[in-house]
């Protein structure tokens, strides 16, 4: 079963053309990576989703429901929830109210269910619940990728969507993250990952694709592309 | 003697500044969070002040005798058709405008302005108007002879009073409410709060009223208090108001307050001490001198809370 599909999906910046013709899936339970070069247009596939920009050709379908011309703020009330580029936390915030955040596409009577799920990210993350009072501007990179995270997770997506959750962060850090990761995936939370870190990204993941200048090239599971020999030149280093 | 004269510009200092703060956070809290201008601000706050009369009047007609009770029936209907005004005003002039050039909403919001006071002049003629006081008397402080007491008028302490809760209130709202946090992330970054569910225009809109009807409270305190008004009173204000904003640090919100008291008092002293002519040449001078020392204002960090 696909929870999202992507049909020719055509986007980009004004006159500036960014997707061509995008078309892949993610079925409900997978890891699915995104590889691709700086400026392949990872972010703006993702951002897509969001509608921000909007797709100006094909169809973005989450749960066989076309969801192409949806308001952005009605997106994550269906089960989607991005860790943007960047973070992108609120830095005027503190932690808590970052969390809080994450949770406002939630209707007023799913507050219990809230709190459970804060409890259950406090968990993962201990050190956001040390940090809860703190202005989350203050914090380090690893810690506002943690909470980026923390955040997508309140509103309890189906699919989360990261977009290079291990950018700028230590070995050490991105094990967490990528530990994480599989947990959420194990609980039957759907993971579409962007990564420029595509050793890491298709160890982790079911299937991939491989995005270059705004096309698909490649798509197949992650064994099969670690071990491409185009991929391995062009994305791991050439080893 | 000289004591009496300072407490006293003093007291008259704070009146005009909680006025200035009132109207300069609805100059601060939009500029926070759609980085523009609105200068049709100025006249929601003139609008109040004929909204104060028509309903002061209404009231009178109703035989309603209780000043306390007419104030406040006065505020908050005023209140209400202002945040309607504000509400609008986004809706027909500024959020069509929301991915245009950054200067078109400028263009859109001076031209709200002049329809505001011509239609206002229209309406209601162009001659300066006035309301019978209804609230008379006040304290003599520190009185120690004749002549040597600080007057503190009943208009002047409820001015101040409701100054000071109404920025409570509006500070409790952004900083303590769910609503309030989303106006803080659509400040903050406004796609981010989109993508987590935050109906944006909606935020804005609020943003709106909430300006409008802070504008309202000092329109109908400034009514009850100086009696006369007309068609122009916003344009003053408003460029007095927006003044304090930058002053305090704009996209600040207790620097749109601290902005008002500190240009509110400056301008007292100046035309307490010195000269009453030039009070507004020294005002926009203050601006000047702050603004090169530090070109944030006064508590323009971007740490602060904004809205
Ligand atoms: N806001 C924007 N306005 C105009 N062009 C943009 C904008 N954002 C991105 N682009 C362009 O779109 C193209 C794709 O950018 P995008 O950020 O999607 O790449 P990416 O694959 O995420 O790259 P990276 O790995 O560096 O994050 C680039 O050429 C970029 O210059
Ligand atoms: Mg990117």
């Amino acid at each position: 079963m696909k929870i999202l599909e992507l049909e020719r999906v055509e986007s980009g910046y004004g006159a500036v053309a960014v997707l061509r013709q995008v078309s892949l899936h993610v079925n409900v339970g997978e890891i699915v990576t995104l590889i691709g070069a700086n400026g392949a247009g990872k972010s703006t596939l993702l951002m897509t989703l969001f509608g921000q920009p909007r797709a100006v050709g094909g169809r973005i379908l989450l749960d066989g429901v076309d969801i192409t011309q949806r308001a952005t703020h009605q997106l994550a009330g269906l089960g989607m929830a991005l860790v943007p580029e960047g973070r992108r936390i609120f830095p005027g915030m503190t932690v808590a109210e970052n969390l809080a955040m994450g949770a406002v596409s939630v209707p007023e009577v799913a507050a219990p269910e809230v709190a459970r799920v804060l409890e259950r990210v406090l968990g993962l993350f201990p050190i956001l619940d040390e940090r809860a009072g703190q202005r989350a501007g203050t914090l380090s990179g690893g810690e506002q990728q943690m909470l980026a995270i923390g955040r997508a997770m309140m509103s309890r997506p189906r699919v989360l969507l990261l977009d290079e959750p291990s950018l700028g962060l230590a070995p050490l850090v991105i094990q967490k993250i990528f530990a994480v990761l599989r947990e959420i995936a194990a609980e039957g939370t759907t993971l579409f990952l962007v990564e420029q870190n595509a050793n890491q990204a298709l160890r982790l993941a079911n299937r991939g694709y491989v995005l270059v200048n705004g096309e698909i090239r490649m798509e197949g599971s992650g064994e099969a592309l670690l071990a491409d020999p185009e991929v391995r030149r062009a994305y791991l280093g050439g080893h | 003697m000289t004591g009496h004269i300072f407490a006293q510009q003093a007291v008259n200092g704070l009146v005009l500044g909680s006025v200035y703060g009132l109207i300069a956070v609805g100059y601060t809290m939009v500029y926070g969070i759609i980085g523009m201008i609105n200068f049709a601000h100025g006249e929601i706050y003139m609008i109040a002040a004929y909204l104060t009369a028509i309903f002061l009047a209404g009231l009178t007609l109703l035989g309603l005798q209780s000043p306390p009770l007419a104030i406040l029936l006065v505020l908050a209907a005023t209140i209400a058709c202002t945040a309607l005004y504000g509400w609008s005003v986004e809706r027909i002039a500024y959020r069509p405008l929301r991915h245009a050039n950054r200067l078109a909403p400028l263009i859109s919001a001076i031209g709200i302005s002049l329809i505001l006071q011509n239609y206002v002049r229209l309406s209601q003629g162009a001659r300066t108007q006035g309301i019978p006081s209804i609230l008379d008397g006040g304290f003599h402080l520190f009185a120690s002879g004749p002549d040597a007491f600080v007057r503190l008028t009943h208009a002047q302490l409820l001015i101040v009073v409701t100054a000071i809760i109404s920025m409570f209130l509006l500070h409790f709202f952004i900083a303590r409410t769910a609503m309030g946090r989303a106006c803080r992330a659509v400040q903050q970054d406004r796609v981010m709060a989109s993508l987590l569910g935050v109906n944006t225009d909606r935020v804005i809109a609020i943003v709106f009223v909430l300006g409008a009807g802070m504008a309202a409270v000092a329109g109908v305190l400034v009514t009850l208090n100086y009696g006369s008004f007309d068609f122009f009173i916003g344009f003053v204000a408003g460029i007095k108001a927006f003044t304090a904003a930058v002053l305090g640090g704009i996209g600040s919100l207790p620097g749109a307050m601290l902005g008002g008291v500190v240009l509110g008092l400056a301008e007292s002293f100046f035309s307490g001490f010195v000269n009453t002519d030039y009070k507004d040449v020294f005002a926009f001078s203050l601006l000047v001198l702050v603004l090169i020392f530090k070109p944030s204002g006064l508590l323009g960090v971007p740490e602060v809370e904004k809205v």
